[in-house]
């Protein structure tokens, strides 16, 4: 299998963990990726533009188009707004004139033939759940933990197909290939409040503290997250005194999954270290 | 006389090089906000120096013809500067056989101009054929008088050297320095030899004897081929050399050579004065710059990024970072050059050094467009710390006033934003593209007002007191057609965007995109408004 | 260019409302592969209540204390309603499937012996239904007894007042006191969810017996409106009563209702785990039948969807669902186009009177089926060999007048699903 590899802005400097262990993991299942001079996604510029990240994403769309290749990101913010742009750019055929002049200028076109996957989808729908307990080299411990499923993949279901949106549970399915046990929480699908925490990092802490809480009420000791957002967000927390007594610390579901299908530590993370209770 | 003007030019140097540095620490505070956002430490730094200054590995990285340009620029520049400009303290005392025009250095000297005039006409095509380069007013012209000055000394030298071969005086100069030889046969001879093999020419006419060439090699090789090897290898003035042969005699008679010594020595000086103000300043900042690469995430997270305003000096505007910036559709669709890193810190600059020559409210728009990828900073031949400078400019436009669209309408209460509904009514006629569901009646009428997007809205859950009107509202004002009044509610600035309305509303209505749209037509007023408004607090220096 | 995928299933399920629910439940625990497209969030709006059979005849305006008693004679009135092609026996059955789904996703519901409970109701009034959340339970009845009750309502939550309540109670000779509580740094409105939220929270339960305890004297019931909790009421309920020391129950209002979000998220939980595929807000757009088999093609905005499965379950509920689609002059099936039972003209539709008893023309409207519940077309035969219409789309069924919409939409969708199966595998869920 390949895929244009689509990392984000965000991974390459605040989640470099993620990035190298997600290519690790791909590596192993023999997913070979391919890294072309993608963009922003355009997400970013959602609040402001709405012609600015349509442009933005549709360029790369055409970029893996260009190499015939479909898309996988593991950061759902890119998922999201990836196919949203799909779908918008189909249904306003002045924004499609505006992006295809723009296009041109570059020598791309987008034929809408590139599908995007994320991390998780690919995991559960293309290379089978059977097929990935196959690879499974060691069972972790049976700890328990809380999964953030994150918005922008999961919601709205018309776009983006990710899962059933009031009762996902592929991300649960995947996480107990490992061993691990995931936790029936209320709030997993809510949103993490990374989206807000410029803005308003005050009321994005509360909401925050609040997931930390409840998870942590439905007996998880971790919280498992796919996403670089609600990773990033999770952390966040290192840097809040108030709520180093409600915290829970999150991992990534890459270094999970990498860490049973038998992985070196060094790859999965640029310490070399995964928290010690997980991974004995 | 030409030492003392040596003198001159290099204690200006020297104290302009203090006066530059003297600048950069007074005008720290420019970049500063309370107490965080710039340091004042240099580190040289050898790795830096090494790699960045001298072997110029991240320009490498970033293009391998613009660096083989760059790099034997810069090589045959600093021959010419060591071996041949400073000879007598180099060349000459470290190596026994060293003269000017011994072989091999009239070769390596001739091919070192080659290459430094071939670098800096690749340098001036690039800069006339990068059009994101070209587009800049500001930058267009960067670095050209550095390159010229350059250009010319070489060319002056290669002029000087042609001149002086075909010149008789500086023949006859030599003769009498290194040879007993006076007005009789065998000068003659010599002077032959010399016409016909190395292109001096005379104002006699002097007939060609087999048998007086014969004897002219013979006198060569006594007197003047201890120091003087065959001009040929000095390949390219030795060619100059015979397309001004036509004119020798006039131009010998006007000492040519002289002028042209006189030139390319002053071009020289010229080049040492302009050192510290000019383009050419970058070589001595990039190993400083390249010394600190200071911001994790740890940092920035807590505020304490810092930059320090001399590392801006280190760019010269290659405009890497900017086709690797992950905002570049961004400049595509709002034309706003600050968007990229290449022109950001050019007005950057100028805010530091002159506030009112820069739009404070386009540089803090384009500011936030970045999305901190660090693609800039990997990139950046210079090694500066980009993605710092961008996130302390961030905190010092805040600082100043000049806060994004969210902060801009919050400080404003609803009734004044409501007042400048003028303002967004021209926005109908502006040629920006929407999502087109806020001015479409099918897109919202048919809410029945259930309230389940309030009641799944994790604002309205959070931040009840702080939240004004919540999601069921917002669909109720666009009914009574008061679209302005809903794109500045705090509702439709802290929406999560998170999905979770659009996903349960019962007839399907698109509500958080309409809350998205909302806030993107609401920053467009807001950006209108601003451009008639000062900044919330004023520059505080 | 929109995405494409193909599911195989042995039965689709168009709508996601009650009876679109029930019919998932039945055919997932049935061990079918099943496919649900539709839009849940109507559930929200559901009191959350089981009624079988409240009022019967209408013209009696009684609340019926037995629904058998009034089965029987609607079977005599009206042999086309969807009740009168089912026993009631296997109403039961459904209503029991029902609870014992919805217990295994942690949502307890009780009846009465088979009779109707009266439950007290945010409009002061008592309600007939057959199945109602244990929540509630300690609510039903009051009216017989001589219990005396303290009504609780929250400032900022609007259409729920406790004096309301009172007032129209106290008419009928209860004892009843109010308490309005206000809940600190909670501006001025509250919705159900927020509420909802911070029942959740320890804390919260303490200061709010904290304030009841000043009543725990001169008072025996605590009635709250139905916020108590989303995802544990009944242990919250239970932690309430432990901390006043009086029992508590829970008064259902108006939508959004918590107890049908409850529902709503107990099946979508359920369901899930039980490996049904739910494509929310996709659209029917094409269907075709061939090789004794269904191929539709679902639609969202991003995706189309080519579902190949052998039966199919029409759920989609009428006007507001949907399900049918009034043009000027005619009503019509948005999916199939099958033939709606439906007054000949327009002016039909209504009477004049909009209170009259005997209800209007167009309630009576909507799909007819044979015994199965299949819709026939003109030729009064089944449409489709393995095609079903349950739920509120079904004809000659005045839901809300007769007070009988859950139970209609559970048993035809119980109904339907059984005979699918029995049909599909040759066996008989009877035995």
């Amino acid at each position: 299998m390949k895929f244009a590899y689509f990392p984000g802005c965000k991974i390459s400097f605040y989640m470099q963990d993620y990035g190298i262990s997600f290519k690790a993991l791909m590596e192993t299942l023999g997913v070979e990726l391919i890294r072309l001079p993608f963009n922003c996604c355009g997400y970013p510029a959602r609040k402001r533009s709405f012609e600015v990240s349509m442009l933005s994403s549709i360029k790369n769309l055409a970029l893996a188009g260009k190499y015939d290749l479909d898309i996988i990101t593991p950061c759902k913010c890119c998922f999201g707004q990836l196919k949203h742009a799909s779908y918008w750019y189909e249904q306003n055929p002045a924004l499609k004139e505006k992006i295809d002049g723009f296009l041109a200028q570059e020598n791309l076109s987008w034929d809408g033939k590139s599908h995007i996957k994320h991390l998780l989808s690919f995991l559960h729908a293309d290379f089978g759940i059977r097929a990935l307990e196959k690879r499974i080299q060691k069972k972790l411990p049976g700890k328990k933990m809380a999964v953030q499923y994150g918005c922008h993949a999961l919601r709205p279901f018309s776009i983006t197909g990710f899962d059933n949106p009031y009762a996902p549970k592929i991300f649960e399915e995947l996480l107990s290939v490992t061993g691990v046990k995931p936790v029936e929480w209320s709030k997993s699908t809510e949103c993490c409040g990374n989206p807000i925490f410029n803005g308003n990092p005050e009321l994005s802490l509360k909401i925050l503290q609040n997931k930390m809480e409840t998870a942590r009420d439905a007996g998880a000791d971790y919280i498992c997250t796919a996403c670089t957002h609600c990773q990033m967000q999770y952390e966040m927390t290192q840097y809040q005194k108030q709520l180093n007594n409600h915290s829970l610390p999150a991992i990534l579901f890459t270094q999970i999954l990498g860490a049973a299908l038998g992985i070196n530590n060094n790859l999965l993370s640029l310490s070399g270290k995964l928290p010690l209770a997980l991974f004995p | 006389m030409f030492e003392s003007a040596l003198c001159i030019s290099l204690i200006i140097s020297i104290s302009g090089v203090i006066f530059q540095l003297h600048r950069f620490r007074r005008n720290r505070q420019f970049l500063t906000w309370g107490k965080c956002g710039y340091h004042t430490n240099f580190f040289f730094h050898i790795k830096g120096f090494i790699l960045n200054t001298f072997l110029q590995i991240k320009l490498f990285k970033a293009g391998k013809i613009r660096w083989s340009f760059h790099f034997l620029l810069f090589l045959s520049f600093l021959y010419l500067v060591i071996i041949h400009a400073l000879h007598d303290v180099t060349a000459s005392v470290w190596f026994n056989s060293y003269g000017p025009m011994v072989d091999p250095y009239p070769f390596l000297r001739n091919l070192a101009g080659l290459l430094a005039l071939t670098g800096c006409i690749g340098f001036l095509i690039r800069k006339r054929f990068n059009h994101m380069i070209f587009q800049d007013k500001r930058i267009k012209y960067k670095g050209i008088f550095s390159i010229l000055l350059i250009l010319m000394i070489v060319g002056s030298g290669f002029l000087l050297e042609a001149s002086k071969i075909i010149s008789e005086p500086v023949f006859m100069e030599m003769v009498d320095m290194y040879s007993d030889l006076n007005k009789g046969t065998e000068l003659l001879d010599l002077k032959l030899f010399w016409k016909e093999n190395f292109n001096v020419v005379f104002a006699q006419t002097i007939e060609a004897t087999r048998e007086g060439l014969e004897k002219g090699r013979r006198l060569n090789e006594n007197y003047c081929l201890y120091c003087h090897s065959n001009i040929r290898s000095a390949f390219l003035s030795s060619t100059l050399a015979k397309i001004i042969h036509f004119a020798g005699n006039r131009l010998n008679r006007y000492r040519i050579d002289i002028w042209f010594y006189n030139i390319h020595y002053m071009l020289c000086l010229l080049l040492l004065i302009c050192f510290p103000f000019s383009r050419l300043f970058h070589v001595l900042l990039i190993p400083f710059a390249s010394s600190r690469q200071n911001l994790t995430k740890d940092t920035f997270r807590e505020n304490k990024a810092f930059i320090n305003i001399a590392f801006l000096h280190a760019c010269t505007n290659c405009g890497y970072c900017s086709q690797v910036c992950s905002v570049y559709p961004n400049f595509q669709i709002t034309g706003n050059q600050d968007v990229l890193p290449h022109s950001k810190i050019e007005s950057v600059k100028t805010m530091i050094e002159n506030p009112g020559a820069v739009n404070h409210w386009h540089l803090h728009a384009g500011n936030d467009e970045c999305t901190m990828c660090g693609n800039c900073t990997e990139i950046c031949p210079s090694g500066i710390d980009l993605q710092s400078l961008w996130s302390v400019l961030d905190k010092k436009l805040v600082f100043m006033g000049y806060g994004d669209n969210n902060r801009f309408i919050k400080d404003m209460s609803l009734k004044e934003w409501a007042k400048k509904e003028d303002v967004s009514i021209g926005l109908s006629h502006r040629d920006a593209l929407t999502s087109n569901l806020s001015d479409m009646a099918d897109a919202f009428e048919n809410c029945i007002q259930c309230t389940i997007c309030t009641n799944v809205c994790p604002i309205v859950d959070y931040d009840s007191n702080q939240n004004d009107i919540t999601p069921h509202q917002v669909m109720n004002l666009l009914r009574l057609g008061k679209k302005h009044l809903a794109t500045g509610t705090r509702m439709v600035w802290t929406c999560l965007t998170c999905y979770a309305c659009q996903e349960h509303c019962p007839q399907e209505i698109r509500v958080t995109d309409i809350l998205i749209e909302l806030r993107n037509t609401g920053s467009v007023s807001a950006d209108l408004i601003k451009q008639v408004s000062r900044p919330i607090r004023r520059i505080n220096r | 260019m929109k995405d494409k995928q193909t599911i195989s299933c042995d039965l689709l399920i168009i709508g996601a409302g009650f009876a679109g629910m029930v019919a998932a439940a039945r055919a997932s625990s049935l061990g079918l592969k099943t496919v649900q497209v539709g839009n849940s969030s109507t559930l929200f709006l559901v009191s959350g209540l089981f009624d079988l059979l409240g009022v019967y005849p209408i013209t009696s305006g009684q609340s019926l204390h037995s629904p058998a008693t009034g089965l029987e004679r609607l079977r005599i009135d009206n042999s086309r309603h969807p009740y009168s092609k089912t026993g009631y026996i296997k109403i039961l059955e459904s209503l029991n499937f029902l609870k014992f789904f919805l217990a295994a996703a942690g949502l307890d519901y009780q009846s009465n012996n088979n009779e109707n409970y009266l439950v007290l109701t945010a409009a002061g009034t008592f309600k007939p239904s057959f199945m109602v959340p244990k929540t509630f339970i300690k609510g039903c009845g009051i009216k017989q007894g001589s219990k005396r009750l303290l009504l609780i309502d929250f400032n900022g939550l609007r259409e729920f007042s406790a004096k309301q309540i009172a007032n129209v109670i106290q008419d009928a000779g209860s004892d009843v006191s109010v308490l309005t509580i206000e809940i600190p740094a909670v501006s001025s409105t509250l919705n159900p969810i927020q509420l909802a939220n911070l029942f959740e929270d320890i804390q919260f339960l303490k200061f709010l017996s904290k304030k009841i305890s000043p009543f725990s004297k001169k008072t025996d019931l605590v009635g709250f409106p139905a916020v108590c909790g989303l995802n544990k009421s009944l242990e919250t309920i239970g932690k309430l009563e432990e901390m006043t020391g009086l029992d508590c129950f829970e008064i259902p209002g108006m939508p959004p209702s918590l107890p049908g979000l409850r529902l709503k998220n107990a099946f979508e939980k359920q369901l899930s785990q039980n490996n049904v595929i739910f494509l929310n807000n996709s659209k029917i757009e094409s269907h075709e039948f061939k090789n004794h088999q269904f191929i539709l093609n679902a639609a969202t905005q991003n995706m189309n969807t080519q579902i190949t499965t052998k039966g199919v379950i029409l759920a989609s509920g009428r006007f507001p669902g949907c399900g049918l689609h009034a043009k000027r002059e005619l009503i019509t099936e948005t999916v199939f186009n099958l033939p709606v039972f439906q007054p000949e003209t327009r002016n039909k539709w209504y009477h004049l009177n909009f209170f009259n008893p005997e209800g209007h023309a167009i309630n009576q409207a909507g799909l007819e089926t044979d015994d199965a519940f299949r819709p026939v077309a003109q030729n009064n035969a089944p449409a489709f060999k393995t095609l079903y219409a349950v739920g509120s789309i079904l004809a000659h069924n005045d839901w809300v007048r007769l007070k009988s919409g859950s139970g209609v939409s559970c048993v035809t969708a119980y109904s339907a699903v059984n005979d699918f199966y029995n049909s599909v595998s040759g066996r008989d869920t009877n035995v």
